[in-house]
């Protein structure tokens, strides 16, 4: 799947900006930012249902926008669905059926089973965790090949919570699928994705994969005799600061900086982990936040 | 099962997964032949990227840990297969000059350390014994 310079206009203001990048089968994209950033937009013009006012998004070559059989390669769940709340499940099982040639019933139940979801005459009925895992059953069934989810753990108790990431990993380990998600629990994408997109402003901020990620940046902690120097301070990114102790983002590679910390002959120089959240507060707007 | 994420350490966590493997294995916990989960089961088992567990069991398996046997699955492999490293002795050399850096500073003797690499080893084999 590619999108290639999608942008996206509403109401005469810039949602998506030039946004370009490619996805590969077989892995799990976490895509972050702040709200309103507009990763919704950018989940819901790559499945087709917003066209973008310029740009295009490809599956093996075909736009989605000008052939429309491509669709059945794509699924969007949004966070909250209302939309078919008067539905039976059958009916809605029939409904994607129609959509999907290649949705796989037998594995819609064996799921539904192995969740103990009821079959219903109004999915209105099912609680909140039960309308997500609904959802995501459905989203497996349809022989997707891409998976794109919105906020899919909002609002789910741990239980639930867990039993969703997991068929979510299961999928992606069992056939050649890719799941893109938004969240905002970094926490969750930390682990299970193995690439991030951050979004800033409409922008492709960054996009790399996670392990890449760690070793481009190091968190340490640092306690100097008095303050921090003005020129350091520009080098680095400082997540926090109490009195004389720093915690701060520096760059892994670059000998210049590590030397410089070292000049100032700091009390403390210690290396810390390198969490997914750090980067963010970091890339995204932070304390103070300087590169 | 006995896998687990250290989030307070900054070895990523495909190595964790490789250090805990080979953990189990000097503890006797894992023995020879006996199966270990598939990446499909122990990456939904622990909530973590499929490519994470694929990439701790290859670099595993480079090092003659486990095998994986086609439509069986993946094994802890006997004692006798484990292939011999000398890469894997450089690395040991230089981890074991840091140890002896650090025992230094800290104020041991060379015997004291040796007297604590004995009791480790012991500590291991002990928790073999036990099963």
């Amino acid at each position: 799947m590619k999108i290639s310079r999608v942008s996206k206009t509403i109401h005469g203001k810039y949602i998506l900006s030039d946004i370009n990048f490619s996805i590969e089968t077989g892995s799990i994209i976490g895509v972050i930012g702040r709200n309103g950033a507009g990763k919704t937009t950018l989940l819901r013009t790559m499945t087709g249902i917003l066209d973008p006012t310029k740009g295009d998004v490809t599956i093996d070559g075909y736009s989605i926008f000008k052939k429309p059989q491509i669709k059945e390669q794509v699924i969007f769940v949004p966070d909250s669905s209302e939309a078919f709340k008067n539905y039976s499940t059958k009916e809605i099982l029939t409904l994607y059926k129609n959509i999907y040639p290649k949705f796989d019933e037998e594995y819609f139940y064996g799921l539904m089973e192995r969740f103990s979801l009821p079959s219903v005459k109004k999915t209105g009925a099912y609680s909140k965790g039960m309308k997500a895992l609904f959802s995501l059953i459905i989203a497996f069934s349809t022989g997707a090949r891409y998976i794109l989810l919105d906020e899919p753990t909002d609002g789910l108790d741990v239980i639930v919570k867990k039993q969703v990431l997991q068929i979510l990993i299961e999928e992606v380990a069992a056939k050649d699928v890719s799941i893109i998600i938004s969240s905002h629990r970094l926490d969750e994408l930390e682990f299970m994705a193995n690439k991030i997109i951050m979004i800033k402003d409409g922008k492709v901020d960054s996009l790399y994969e996670i392990e890449e990620m760690k070793e481009m940046y190091k968190k340490v902690q640092l306690v100097f005799k008095e303050t921090m120097p003005q020129n350091l301070k520009k080098e680095v990114t400082i997540l926090d600061q109490t009195g004389r102790v720093y915690t701060v983002i520096m760059d892994r590679n670059d000998p210049k900086i590590q030397h410089m910390i070292e000049e100032t002959e700091p009390l403390l120089f210690e290396e810390l982990p390198l969490l997914l959240e750090d980067i963010f507060v970091a890339k995204l707007g932070g304390v103070s936040h300087v590169s | 099962m006995f896998f687990h994420i250290d989030t307070k350490s900054n070895a990523p966590l495909y190595e964790q997964i490789i250090q805990q493997v080979k953990e189990m294995c000097a503890k006797g916990l894992l023995i020879p032949d006996e199966r270990l989960p598939s990446v499909r089961e122990l990456s939904s088992h622990m909530v973590i990227n499929p490519n994470t567990v694929s990439k701790a069991y290859q670099e595993l398996e480079r090092q003659g840990i486990i095998v994986t046997v086609r439509g069986r699955g993946t094994f802890i492999s006997k004692e006798t297969d484990r292939t011999i490293d000398p890469g894997r002795l450089k690395a040991i050399r230089e981890f074991l000059k840091e140890a002896v850096i650090e025992n230094y500073y800290a104020g041991y003797s060379k015997k004291e350390l040796i007297e604590l690499l004995e009791e480790v080893y012991e500590e291991m084999e002990g928790k073999t014994d036990e099963n």
